[in-house]
């Protein structure tokens, strides 16, 4: 793991974003965000909600040319869920 | 394929032939994993496989072999098992308990499911004519519990003793007899009270006669088709008028292993372990238990009477297989003929069939033939696809044999009743050779809601059951058209309930929210259901919405909230894990709103849980159905997919027609939904095609009645298929653009000059664009590294741009068709982004040309925003809206709620939007989300809800022989005896034994030589009285206790239930009888001089001794019991006793006084006590009664034998409700409370310190020791990380820890001169519960102790040495909770002693007002002081019970005080405890009084021990001072003790409360356990001493033997250490410990202990000794001796047999020596025989004794007579028993005279002259035992 502090810093910052993202709602019950946190399971995400993503992203990172097909598609169907862990991967990818 | 008209009409009359239909009224069932039909019915849905591996009581040990080639085995042990659920309490059912055990199990389960269907068809609230009410019931003839308890007894026992008797030909005739009666102990009984449980007819005869019908009554053996045949029966019986109603059903509750081995023998049953028809799993079949029951009537009858009808029967067909290929082959031309004579019968054709249960046993070749069969009457698919569900219950609860078509009926019935499409479990991939998609029949693998576009015929299923031998039968059911929503969803279970607690403003919200956060029981034991709905019922503006998952999920949530509310700065609550609470409702600030989605939101199975639940979802589906199925088109199955289609018609489900028309649906369901709860926006808008759904729901369209809605359906599919065959408008590309800035779209748009265009404006973050698709391409390319998210979607029309111009006149005409006028609801256009006028040409302008117009969802948000919208809910699929509206509105004040969204379970979902709505503001009918499942309204005011306890399991298991340890280590014993060495000859040959060791054998260390011999010669244990201190070779190790119990017994002796009169004759209440005998006890008026006359109504009866069963009948009443008429020293007695009587009762009104005060003070708020009736089953409840009593226990607490008085842990609203910030007044102050400081403030479980550093973790272990040193039981800290895990060591002993001198088993006095002996030291339980109390309190500082729970006794906790130790374990479970374990560290492995659940509170807990009810019984019949005199052997520490006011069977009510702390730490500083000890203790004694009768009668009592404890709760002041008043209620098995107690203070306030208390009742010797009361009064009885009168020298010896009745417990290793604890003394003590003798040995030495002792004190003291002070040894020759207090010698000679023994004392000095022997009155084995006696000898013995019979006795007792004379002269029978021989014998004085020879002559030569006098021993016959005496004179 070469880039593990990098990726780290992902995980920390994608924690963040979806911090922001769903301040709309109380965190009490749910816990804290972390690395296993799923965006649709744990967090209700719906369609929308990861365009927000992928805008907090882009506007995090100055970046507006992230592949995010790679992330959000598989075999022409969106993915059914995503993970802290693989959003920060997929960072850790095309940034880092 | 059958061709028959189909039926138009729903309901036939006899006159058309086919029969009037039957209406199915009731149901009942037990199936594996459900024992009623909700819970099958939610099981079935739910697809839970109630498949499991054999329960150990099935014997899997004794059928089971995986691979092995044994013929009789079963290869699989998986099958469908009731277990737990098998629950019969035979009072409620008027049955007498003794009736039960031998029987066979279907009996009553059949009776309790007639009972529970009658129940269910509402009788008798409903009618019912009895007289014309029959029961016919399917059942085969297998091997069942009853019948093989018969075998066993009979022929089974025998046949074993006879084997045995051949393999061990020289074992004595008793020990045979032993084996027998110990085989036999544990078999059910078979008499005349369990004759009926086994005669087959008897099952159904018993419904009729319990339930009182006159209809025929029979059961019907069709093998597999049973059920259908019975209920085919019970159609005929019904329409040829002779019945008007009946109960048809099968029952087969139990599938023995031999029912298994049999289907194995076939390769019928599974080897996967699973059924799985029809699929390429197939492997066979399994079997299960069940019996299920439907009530039939006819149709007419039923709707006339009222009934609720589940569904239809339209006919039963029935057919024999004829000459098929063999017996057990199924045939398919016979198959074909049931299901063809069905059809026939009811005049419909198969085609509207639209489920079918199969037979489907899983075995593929009968699979294979059912689909044939099928196929031959079904025909081919009617639209090219399969349309029927195909599907076998048997997949999830096994195959029941007659039963089975139960359970698929019940299936069925139950699927047509909530229109619901049931799965089949491990069905997923079908048997490819079945070739399902050429049938029409598809395997259904997940629910689904049964969507119907029939509208010529109603729903349809078929039942099939093709039973062995070849019976097959078919049934047709039809659903009802009854009113939907007004009947109950028996799939009440939820996955969550929504809890909407309400209150007037933000303060009381917190306190109800608090309040019912402690009010509620916190094991979570409370139904949701019910506590939902009684919370919907309360009102008010602020209003806290909770989804919650369980009751526990409930409990945090509240808990979570009220800490959210307290928070002044928050000011709302919005959590996804379903938390809503808005400081300020937006409802309250603006106007609600409704979206409907178009289009593209549809998706598969959207909506289907709502479908099952909310009739009106899923008729909306079924009008869309019914328009599409006019058309030939498929809707249900593309909407509704099962599993294994889903990818093929997904495609389909985006076609235009269906995709609008499906969305349409969800949207017009949903808003009726909406409607149901009571929910009316203020406006409503479409989004795209959801217009037309808008319009609907605004009132725009003239008429909605289903035909209009059908027509307006399809003419909307008809407008659809039209516009996309056209052509008129061109194929467009469409692209989502997600997150890309407004103004660069726009800018890239404006350079596509009108090739791509924005179609709709959904929100800031999404647009949907459409154009040509090179346009598209372009402005992908542009967008490219822009950031943002694209996507293209997947359909091709180019709705909502100038495109679609074209196409306009097609959606003009439909438009039309709508007939659209003024709405009734302000509606909202997307093209305009405006209100629309309300004018019908405004209306239709817009619907129209908002197909050319961009969707502006965005501006018409923010408008309606504008307006004053501020809730908007989204009624259709999927939820985009809402999130468009989020984004619209962001930041602004609103609240945007889906109905529903993808991956969310529907009724989830649906809570939380209601709880949402409700939350804001929104006025919810919360109540229709629980009124169609009967939910129960709780008391809010009242108690707590606990959960009801459960009824009393019913075995299923065949009743096994086996012997207990006890009977195996007495045949052992004995065979070991046999092979002592070095002289046994037994099992070598002759030849080569060793030569035999007369005449002078060399005796073994510590084992005198005539043992030796006797071990030879006889090969039996040794039983002389030289065995004192010789160890026993066999060094089998003392067990360890490991009883069910704990050390808190006390007394209770067999009640005499005045109620007992029945007889087993009748069938009814011979359970109730005394199983003792009843013997008048003579003596009882000299110990117990208070009872002569304690009642006055026991006056009549003055002439007769005391007699128990006076008091409750009379005299005349009780024939069994002689009179005895009282002599003169009697009458002295008497009057004696009137004045104690007196005394009694001056004692007596003095502390009734007191009592009476204390109660003053508490009858004003108490409400009236329970009214307790004895059950009677001379008049067992009819289900009439039932309903009254069901009526009457809603109105006060009820009390039977099995359900005691119920108390309930909850905390009444009057109670002060303590919150964290205000500590309670009764919290204990600094001073009062141990000073140290918690070394840290609590930390939460979930967050333990991981991190800790080595150093600072050794500084908590010191902190933790600190604190440690304020508990008394805390010693050594051994482990702790605090809030999560602590683990402390103690060692107990008698000096550290002096109360264990005051609870001790039994007896507070063993010796009279040595204090130090003691009986065994128990801990109290309640102290144990103080180790537990403690740890928790270490674990979790500055907490109090409130409570305990789910409280288990495993083992005694006894001081067997001078100390002990243990290890207490205490692990947090929940901030509040915390398991303790309390195990031995001093055994051979941490055994578990008792655990638990220790509950704490920041504060104390009010315990609030008493809840038991007042007993109102009579006075005890003795007198207070007798308690601990007599009862209760608890010291002056545990003593606390002062009058027992009340007693009876229902309970007891009594006087207590609080001993003095100090009482239990004599002599020491009083440590602080954290429990009340003293007072626990003394609550657990008041239960057992219960069982303690006005006489000790019959040989045995009852004592009763805790094995578990549900709750004991503790008031804040635990350690009252001044009078109390506890009172506990009973109730009792033959083998159980069920208890609740509360202790009550003056102020009425109770200061402890046990709940459910168990206690297991265990059989002692009375005779023992009064002797540990009064230690000089007799133990063993003298019975010898009259045997013996007359013999010369016997008015100089005392006589004793022993045999208590209760001696055999005394193979329990505790129960030998507790009675040797009482009369052993010290080096006797040790020597116990030492022997290590086996179970059996063990036990008659000590009963030979007991016999000698008891002699010597009455010889020598004349009795004035406790038995302990009498000690025996053993003199130079290893000759028993005793030796008294004063240090005096007195002769002693003891004998024994297993549980018998003998034992003699003389004067001292008066005897040269005095022997005593036995022998059982059994032959001698010939062999033996020659041994012993030579031919002179048996000559002499045959020759006096005359006859064969007497010839046993004479022979026994010439072998008493030389064993005697050894014992007597002190060394033995030396050189063998030749070297006594027998001269002369007297059969007048029973007596054998002997000389001495060889060795003997030379040891005694006094004797061996020959000159000699012979030595004449007498003998005598005692019980089954010959007893020889040699009294031998001084010479």
């Amino acid at each position: 793991m070469p880039n593990a502090p990098v990726e780290r810093q992902f995980e920390k910052d994608v924690v963040e974003i979806l911090s922001d993202l769903t301040a709309d709602w109380d965190q009490g019950l749910s816990g804290p965000l972390g690395p296993n946190t799923s965006v649709v399971g744990d967090l209700g995400f719906e369609s929308l909600d990861v365009v927000y993503l992928v805008t907090a992203i882009e506007d995090r990172y100055g970046r507006q040319d992230l592949p995010f097909e790679e992330l959000l598609m598989t075999d022409g169907r969106l993915v059914d869920d995503l993970t802290v862990n693989q959003i920060a991967d997929f960072l850790s990818k095309h940034i880092g | 394929m059958i061709t028959l008209e189909t039926s138009t009409a729903h309901a036939r009359s006899a006159a058309d032939g086919a029969g009037e239909d039957i209406a199915i009224v009731g149901l009942s069932c037990i199936f594996p994993g459900a024992d009623s039909p909700a819970q099958f019915w939610q099981n079935i849905v739910g697809k839970v496989d109630a498949i499991s591996s054999a329960p150990p009581d099935w014997q899997p040990e004794l059928f089971y072999n995986a691979d092995g080639p044994e013929v009789d085995r079963t290869y699989t042990k998986r099958g469908g098992f009731l277990g737990d659920l098998c629950r019969f309490n035979p009072l409620k059912y008027g049955v007498p308990p003794s009736a039960i055990d031998g029987a066979e199990p279907d009996h009553f389960i059949a009776l309790r499911c007639a009972f529970e269907a009658f129940k269910d068809a509402g009788i008798p609230r409903l009618p019912i004519d009895r007289a014309k009410t029959g029961i016919i019931l399917g059942r085969g003839i297998f091997v069942n519990r009853g019948w093989v308890t018969v075998l066993q007894r009979t022929l089974a026992v025998n046949q074993l003793i006879e084997v045995l008797r051949q393999l061990e030909p020289h074992r004595d005739e008793s020990e045979f007899e032993l084996i027998r009666q110990e085989l036999k102990k544990h078999l059910p009984p078979c008499n005349a009270d369990t004759f009926p449980g086994i005669v087959h007819s008897a099952l159904v005869g018993r419904i009729a006669n319990r339930l009182d019908l006159n209809g025929p009554a029979y059961t019907i053996d069709a093998a597999c088709s049973s059920t259908l045949l019975a209920v085919e029966h019970g159609v005929r019986e019904l329409r040829a008028g002779r019945c008007s109603a009946v109960l048809a059903g099968g029952s087969q509750v139990s599938t023995p292993g031999m029912v298994h081995v049999m289907f194995c023998q076939l390769q019928a049953l599974s080897r996967s372990g699973m059924i799985a028809p029809f699929s390429d799993k197939s492997a066979g079949t399994l079997l299960g238990q069940g019996c299920g029951m439907l009530l039939l009537k006819r149709r007419s009858d039923a709707e006339n009477d009222g009934n609720r009808i589940y569904a239809l029967i339209k006919a039963v067909g029935s057919s024999s297989d004829g000459n098929g290929a063999g017996l057990l082959a199924p045939r398919t031309e016979g198959q074909q003929l049931s299901i063809r004579r069905a059809y026939e019968e009811a005049h419909i054709s198969p085609s509207t069939v639209g489920l079918l249960e199969a037979h489907g046993t899983g075995i593929p070749l009968g699979d294979a033939v059912e689909i044939n069969s099928l196929n031959a009457c079904f025909g081919k698919p009617q639209r090219g696809r399969p349309d029927v569900a195909l599907g076998s219950v048997k997949s999830m609860v096994g195959h029941l044999l007659p039963a089975s078509a139960a359970a698929s009926l019940i299936k069925t019935t139950l699927a047509l009743y909530h229109r619901t499409l049931p799965p089949t479990l491990h069905a997923e991939v079908e048997n490819p050779q079945l070739e399902l998609s050429k049938t029409r029949f598809y395997l259904a693998t997940e629910p689904k809601p049964w969507i119907h576009g029939n509208a010529l015929a109603p729903r349809r299923a078929g039942v099939n059951a093709f039973g062995f031998g070849g019976i097959n039968s078919h049934a047709i059911l039809e659903e009802y058209p009854h009113d939907e929503n007004a009947l109950a969803d028996l799939d009440r279970r939820w996955p969550c309930e929504l809890v909407v607690v309400s209150a007037e403003n933000r303060e009381q919200l917190l306190a109800r929210v608090e309040h019912l956060a402690r009010w509620l029981p916190p094991d979570a034991s409370f139904d949701l259901l019910d506590l939902a709905a009684s919370c919907a019922a309360e009102g008010g503006a602020s209003r806290l919405a909770i989804v919650a998952k369980s009751p526990a999920d409930l409990l945090t949530k509240l808990a979570h909230a009220a800490k959210l509310l307290a928070e002044p700065e928050r000011n709302r609550i919005q959590d996804r894990a379903g938390l809503f609470w808005y400081e300020q409702p937006l409802a309250q600030q603006g106007r609600v709103a409704v979206v409907f989605p178009g289009e593209g939101s549809q998706y598969p199975n959207m909506l289907a849980e709502l479908c099952r639940h909310f009739p009106e979802v899923r008729h909306q589906f079924d009008l869309t159905s019914q328009a599409f199925e006019q058309r030939g088109w498929p809707f249900a199955e593309v909407l509704f997919p099962q599993p294994s289609s889903a990818k093929q018609v997904e495609p389909q489900l985006f076609q235009t027609e269906i995709a609008i028309a499906s969305v349409t649906a969800a949207g017009r369901g949903l808003w009726r939904l909406l409607q149901r709860f009571g929910v009316t926006p203020d406006a409503v808008v479409g989004h795209s095609s959801g217009e037309y759904a808008a319009l609907l729901a605004s009132g725009a369209c003239a008429r909605q009645d289903d035909a209009r809605l059908v027509d307006i359906i399809a003419a909307g599919t008809d407008s659809a298929s039209e516009l996309r065959r056209s052509q008129l408008m061109p194929s467009a590309s469409l692209l989502s653009v997600g997150g890309v800035p407004e103004n660069l779209l726009n800018a890239i748009l404006a350079d596509q000059h009108g090739a791509v265009v924005l179609a709709m404006d959904n929100c800031p973050h999404q647009r949907i664009l459409a154009g040509s698709e090179a346009g598209i391409a372009s402005v992908l390319a542009a967008l490219q590294g822009k950031g943002g998210l694209c996507q293209r979607l997947t359909w091709d029309r180019p709705y909502h741009t100038a495109a679609f111009q074209p196409a306009l006149p097609i959606v003009e005409r439909y438009v039309d068709f709508l007939d659209l006028r003024a709405p009734q609801i302000e509606i909202w256009s997307c093209a305009s982004a405006s209100a629309v006028p309300a004018e019908a040409s405004a209306l239709r302008a817009l619907a129209v040309d908002q197909w050319r117009r961009p969707v502006r969802f965005r501006e018409t948000v923010q408008a309606m925003h504008a307006a004053g919208v501020r809730v908007f809910i989204e009624v259709g699929p999927r939820g985009n809206l809402s999130a468009f509206i989020g984004d619209t509105l962001s930041g602004q004040p609103h609240a945007a709620v889906a109905l529903d969204v993808p991956n969310k379970n529907g009724i989830e979902q649906l809570c939380r939007a209601l709880g949402a709505l409700a939350a804001h503001g929104v006025p919810v009918q919360l109540n229709e989300l629980f009124s169609r499942r009967g939910p129960r309204p709780i008391d809010f005011e009242g108690e707590a809800p606990v959960p009801k306890r459960r009824e009393p399991i019913l075995p299923l298991e065949l009743p096994l022989l086996r012997l207990d340890e006890a009977a195996v280590e007495a045949w052992q014993a004995n065979a070991r005896a046999a092979d002592l060495p070095p002289n046994s000859a037994r099992g070598l040959p002759r030849d080569l034994a060793a030569p035999p060791a007369h005449p002078a054998a060399p005796a073994i260390a510590g084992e005198p030589a005539s043992e030796s011999i006797r071990a030879a010669v006889d090969g039996r244990h040794s039983e002389a009285n030289h065995e004192i201190g010789a160890a026993a070779s066999s060094a089998k190790g003392i067990h360890p206790s490991n009883g069910s119990s704990h050390g808190n017994g006390h007394l209770t002796v067999p009640r005499h239930r005045a109620t007992s009169h029945s007889t087993a004759a009748n069938g009814n209440g011979g359970h109730h009888a005394e199983r003792e005998p009843i013997t008048v006890n003579h003596g009882a008026l000299a110990s117990v001089p208070g009872q002569a006359e304690p009642r006055p109504e026991n006056r009549s009866s003055a002439g007769l001794a005391i007699d128990p069963l006076a008091v409750g009948r009379s005299a005349a009443s009780s024939p069994a019991i002689a009179p005895v008429p009282l002599a003169g020293p009697a009458i002295e007695v008497r009057r004696a006793a009137h004045l104690d009587f007196q005394r009694t009762m001056q004692s007596f009104l003095k502390t009734q006084a007191a009592i009476a005060h204390l109660y003053g003070s508490r009858h004003a708020g108490r409400a009236a006590g329970a009214i307790v009736e004895a059950p009677d089953f001379k008049n067992p409840p009819r289900p009439e009664d039932l309903a009254c009593a069901n009526a009457a226990e809603r109105a006060m607490p009820r009390v039977d034998a099995f359900e005691p008085a119920r108390l309930t842990s909850g905390f009444p609203p009057s109670a002060p409700l303590p919150s964290a910030s205000q500590p309670s007044a009764s919290q204990p102050s600094a001073s009062q409370r141990p000073a140290f400081q918690p070394p840290a403030p609590p930390i939460a479980r979930s967050q333990p310190n991981k991190h800790q550093t080595a150093a600072a973790g050794a500084d908590a272990l010191q902190a933790i020791r600190r604190a440690a040193a304020q508990y008394p039981f805390m010693e050594t800290v051994l482990e702790s990380t605090p809030g999560v895990r602590l683990v402390v060591e103690c060692e107990l002993s008698l000096a550290k820890h002096p109360f264990l001198r005051d609870h001790t088993f039994f007896g507070r006095r063993v010796s009279d001169h040595d204090p130090e002996l003691t009986a065994l030291p128990i801990m109290p339980l309640a102290m144990t519960l103080e180790f537990m109390a403690e740890a928790a309190s270490l674990l979790c500082p500055g907490q109090t102790v409130t409570a305990l729970c789910r409280v288990r006794a495993s083992r005694w906790l006894a001081m067997y040495g001078a100390s002990r130790r243990v290890r207490i374990i205490a692990t947090c479970e929940a901030d509040s909770a915390v398991q303790v374990r309390v195990v031995e560290a001093d055994g051979d492995g941490e055994h578990e002693i008792a655990a638990g659940v220790v509950e704490l509170s920041p504060a104390a807990v009010s315990l609030g007002a008493p809840r038991l009810p007042q007993l109102a019984q009579q006075a005890p019949p003795w007198r207070p002081e007798d308690v601990y005199g007599k009862y209760i052997y608890h010291g002056p520490a545990f003593q606390g019970i002062d009058l027992v006011e009340d007693w009876g069977p229902q309970g007891v009510r009594a006087a207590i005080h609080q001993p003095e702390p100090a009482t239990m730490w004599p002599g020491r500083q009083v440590p602080n405890l954290v429990l009340p000890v003293a007072l626990i203790d003394i609550a657990s004694q008041l239960p057992g009084i219960v069982n303690v009768n006005w006489n000790l009668v019959g040989s045995t009592f009852l004592m009763a021990f805790p094995n578990e404890i549900g709750r004991i709760e503790f008031a804040p002041a635990a350690s009252p001072e001044g009078p109390l008043v506890g009172t506990a209620t009973i109730a009792q098995s033959s083998e159980k003790l069920y208890s609740d107690t509360e202790i009550v203070n003056a102020d009425g306030e109770v200061v402890l409360r046990y709940l459910d208390k168990i206690e297991e009742l265990v059989s002692f010797s009375l005779a023992l356990y009064q002797y540990a009361f009064e230690p000089h009064r007799p133990l063993c009885s003298s019975a010898l001493q009259s045997l013996f009168a007359g013999v010369p020298g016997a008015n100089h010896c005392q006589l004793t033997h022993a045999e208590m009745a209760a001696a055999k417990l005394l193979v329990k290793s505790f129960w030998a250490n507790v009675v040797a604890r009482l009369v052993l003394n010290h080096a006797e003590r040790a020597e116990f410990q030492r022997l290590k003798l086996p179970p059996v040995p063990l036990a008659s030495w000590l009963l030979a202990r007991l016999a000698a002792k008891e002699a010597v004190r009455t010889q020598a003291l004349g009795g004035l000794a406790c038995l302990a002070d009498v000690g025996l040894q053993k003199d130079s020759h290893g000759q028993p001796q005793a030796i008294l207090p004063d240090g005096a010698i007195v002769p002693v000679s003891l004998a024994h047999k297993p549980f018998y023994a003998v034992a003699v004392a003389a004067e001292p000095g008066v005897f040269r020596g005095i022997g005593i022997d036995c022998e059982p009155l059994q032959p001698l084995p010939e062999e033996l025989l020659a041994e012993a006696f030579d031919a002179d000898e048996r000559a002499l013995l045959a020759a006096t004794a005359g006859t064969a019979e007497a010839a046993t006795a004479w022979r026994r007792a010439g072998w008493c007579a030389k064993e005697a004379v050894g014992k007597a002269l002190g060394r033995g029978v030396l050189g063998g028993p030749r070297c006594v021989q027998i001269v002369a014998c007297d059969a007048g004085r029973q007596s054998v005279s002997v000389v001495l020879a060889g060795a003997m002559a030379a040891a005694f030569p006094e004797y061996g002259r020959a000159d000699a006098r012979p030595i004449e021993v007498s003998w005598r016959q005692h019980e089954q035992f010959i007893v020889g005496l040699c009294l031998l004179p001084k010479t």
